[in-house]
């Protein structure tokens, strides 16, 4: 009998924690849902009052005199969410209107909460305030033990234009465990002219073939035609993968992808031997980067080399190469009608398809 | 004693010791549920949509909306589709050898003209038969193709997508308009290793839907589709959540599931040879990369949102569930070599083995076990007053488990009103009556209808997405 006792004990304990969870559940989100009614009916208004007083600052004590202690959490929200949709003057104002109420501050205070997700958010705000003091507080911020608050600190000190020095980006976002990330890349591309000659130095430096994808990334997203030298050294130097194991092979030819791609961006005509050359490349995905930076230049030259690229293997390079041949204008769409009626049944079919596909005539 | 008495004792023992092992399983999936929510509870608060919209990260995405039959919905589907918040993306709609007139009301709806599109036939599918586009939908292209069924369909939306993205969404499906958006964050996170990821399907019947949007969350009002609501929350929030944090998920839901298109290429596409394509496409990617050895990972995301159309009949619902247990047991018959093997790491040895052990053999475990109580009874294996403790504890746990999905479902989602909540514990009591004793009864079905090589999918009733005023 004790065993059977035992049993229907610990079903009473189970339906006990059942019905405990379940009241706990409706009650707290009884709660909850009044809450964020509240919320979403003050944060109207608070809009409503900002939005009035980002235009008449002299009114600014009047509105601060009708601000409740808790509304400080829901001016942060709301302005965290206005910044990144506004720019220039306006986006000035909303600044000098945070800094004003003491948002800054309270962000700069938040930016040591024992919650890291408080100081990621409070980071991200602080991207607005150029600010000695607070470009520090955010440099601090970039050896926080979590990678989200260094994303969001880095990510605020490119909006700043506030970023030290390239290596010590790299060295605390991109060996971590979040180097992958494209919000990394996305970083690196925020870093601005001025990084431009770091991250040259990055590229011919000896750091990890990831970094250095990195950096060609940003390099072409910036557009600066300093950079081009640079790639193109990169380009020749990981050409050839002889001798080297699997991961250096992938590296290398993630390298030469990551350059093709960033000249595509650059458009520079010193780059048309490289891109000729990786026309011809073994892999097949730096030879349809290829084609698309060959159209990008606009050069002539690309258009012999693109045409026998559509008798490739590989289906996306001679789709890529007829494409590219099709942005080059007439010169490249009189090769694609050639090789429309060529003997090459690869070439036929995928300069035929195109052309239709523009509504050209084959 | 007889040798029966001994017989059914041993049967009575092998019951109980599968039943205890699926309960602990579950306990431990709810902790590890738990633990996962927890741990990426901020990170998916944070998510800003605005800076994965203007920031250049998010990949373009192509979504293939397979069709067959959908013309009371196909039309506003796909414009909620081509509404969505996301910076680049096409919609690649597949009527699949429809005999109503989705692809008419499609031409007609949206204007659509006879265009072409060169593309590549990286994996099989049936003959197409026609491409349609608009220069007013740009993003959109619709394919008619000869009937193949869904997985078909699908492959021919993967040869015409150009994007390196693609995303899987059931044409009686509709996506919320950050969904993308959320989904896309693991390949952000981690875009070379990232081959696939699954979003979360709740059950659109009682919402109110405007303009392809659902506008008001609301629990079903028809009985059989509400006792389906604490399913999914279960089977998304505990289950999938937990096989995602194992790295044993072997399920994207077939109604939104976001891929790497050359990762599905290499894996030859979505198979015609069984029925649940979505399973299949999964273990067919685990399998791939664990014997070649190479680095990917797979994840689910909890707060990223698909509505669909749950059955609302008996009729509708036993088709699809005899079909889900048929689609995966064609799946675990093809890969039977990754059951219990740990050469593929905890997908052999906890996913596989486990939908082995209680989604194959837990059925006819659990119908031999009820079939043996009044044999039990009358042999004295068993006395009446175990058997009621016995269902006393499995009925309390059960329920109790519901009640714990609760908990997590409050974690992701603050908008369940509290009295949604109560109706959905009303219902994690209710189901225990009926409702699973037919699932196990469906369950048997697909299991016989596998051994008996049954194939098809059997015709789903749609209805429109808007309340009747």
């Amino acid at each position: 009998m004790g065993f059977y006792v035992l049993i229907h004990w610990v079903s009473l304990g189970l339906a006990g924690a059942t019905l405990a969870i379940l009241l706990g559940v409706v009650v707290r989100q009884w709660f909850r849902q009044r809450r964020a009614q509240g919320d979403a009916t003050r944060r109207e208004s608070l809009m409503a009052l900002a939005l009035e007083y980002i235009e008449e600052p002299e009114f600014l004590p009047a509105f601060k005199a009708q601000l409740r202690p808790q509304d400080q959490r829901l001016l942060v929200e709301l302005f965290a969410g206005l910044l990144p949709k506004v720019r220039g003057d306006y986006a000035e104002k909303v600044v000098h209107l945070m800094r004003e109420m003491g948002l800054r501050d309270r962000c700069l205070r938040q930016l040591i909460s024992p919650k890291w997700w408080k100081r990621a958010d409070s980071a991200a705000v602080l991207g607005w305030f150029n600010e000695p003091q607070v470009v520090t507080a955010l440099e601090r911020a970039m050896d926080d033990p979590q990678v989200d608050v260094r994303l969001e600190a880095a990510r605020a000190l490119t909006r700043l234009g506030a970023v030290q020095s390239v290596a010590g980006l790299v060295a605390r976002l991109a060996v971590v465990d979040a180097s992958h990330s494209l919000g990394v890349k996305e970083i690196f591309r925020s870093l601005g002219p001025g990084a431009v000659p770091e991250l040259i130095n990055v590229l011919d430096s000896d750091v990890s073939g990831h970094v250095k994808m990195l950096a060609a990334d940003a390099l072409g997203h910036i557009g600066d035609a300093r950079a081009v030298p640079a790639l193109l050294k990169l380009f020749h130097a990981h050409a050839r993968g002889g001798g080297l194991s699997h991961e250096a092979v992938n590296a290398s030819i993630a390298l030469r992808l990551a350059v093709m791609q960033a000249l595509s961006v650059l458009v520079d005509p010193r780059a048309l031997n490289a891109i000729l050359a990786a026309l011809e490349d073994p892999v097949w995905e730096v030879r349809a980067q290829a084609a698309h930076c060959a159209s990008q230049l606009g050069s002539d030259h690309a258009i012999p080399r693109l045409a026998m690229l559509l008798d490739d293997e590989h289906w996306w390079v001679r789709f890529h190469a007829a494409e590219a041949l099709f942005r080059l204008g007439e010169t490249g769409q009189s090769a694609l009608q050639r090789a429309a009626r060529s003997a090459s049944a690869r070439a036929a079919e995928i300069a035929t398809g195109l052309l239709r596909e523009k509504g050209m005539a084959v | 004693m007889s040798w029966l008495w001994y017989i059914v004792r041993f049967f009575n023992g092998c019951v109980l010791a599968l039943l205890m092992m699926q309960s602990l399983i579950y306990l431990a999936q709810l902790v590890i549920a738990f633990l996962e929510l927890r741990h990426h509870r901020r990170s998916l608060s944070r998510s800003d949509p605005w800076w994965m919209l203007t920031s250049g990260v998010a990949l373009p995405i192509s979504i293939l909306v397979p069709a067959h039959n959908e013309e009371e919905t196909i039309v506003e589907n796909v414009r909620s589709m081509l509404a969505l918040h996301y910076p680049d993306f096409e919609v690649i709609v597949i009527n699949d050898g429809s005999k109503d007139r989705t692809l008419a009301v499609l031409i007609e709806a949206l204007g659509l003209q006879k265009i072409e599109r060169v593309w590549h036939a990286d994996v099989q599918h049936k003959e197409i038969l026609g491409l349609y586009g608009s220069p007013r939908y740009p993003r959109l292209l619709l394919v008619d193709k000869v009937n193949g069924g869904k997985s078909d369909a699908l492959n021919a939306g993967i040869n015409l997508s150009r994007f390196p993205l693609f995303c899987a969404v059931d044409a009686d499906s509709l996506l919320d308009h950050d969904s993308l958006l959320q989904v896309m964050r693991p390949f952000i996170e981690e875009p070379e290793e990232m081959v696939a990821v699954g979003g979360r399907i709740c059950i659109v019947n009682g919402c109110t839907v405007k303009s392809g949007q659902v506008v008001e969350i609301a629990l079903p009002t028809r009985p059989l589709a509400l006792l389906q609501s604490i399913e999914y929350i279960r089977a998304f929030l505990i289950a999938r959540l937990a096989w995602s944090r194992l790295g044993a998920m072997l399920i994207i839901s077939g109604a939104f599931g976001l891929f790497k298109r050359t990762a599905a290429v290499q894996v030859g596409g979505y198979s015609h040879d069984t029925v649940g394509e979505d399973m299949e496409i999964v273990v067919k990617l685990h399998r791939h990369f664990r014997e070649r050895d190479q680095k990917y990972q797979m994840r689910f995301v909890a707060n990223s949102v698909c509505w669909t159309q749950a059955p609302e009949t008996l009729g509708i619902l036993r088709r699809q569930r005899s079909r889900w247990q048929r689609g995966m047991m064609q799946s675990l018959a093809k890969h039977r070599t990754m059951i219990f093997n740990p050469k593929y790491g905890p997908v052999g040895t906890i996913g596989m083995s486990y939908f082995f052990l209680f989604d194959i053999i837990g059925p006819v475990v659990e119908l031999a076990g009820l079939l043996l109580v009044p044999v039990s009874c009358y042999l004295g294996v068993v006395t009446p007053h175990f058997f009621l403790a016995w269902l006393a504890l499995t009925f309390t746990y059960g329920v109790f488990l519901s009640a714990s999905s609760l908990l997590l479902e409050m974690m992701v989602t603050r908008t369940t009103r509290p009295k949604d909540l109560a109706l959905l514990m009303m219902s994690a009591v209710l189901e225990n009556f009926g409702y699973r004793q037919l699932n196990s009864f469906w369950r048997m079905e697909g299991i016989w209808q596998f051994l008996t090589r049954k194939q098809g999918w059997g015709a789903m009733q749609r209805t429109k997405f808007q309340k009747p005023v």
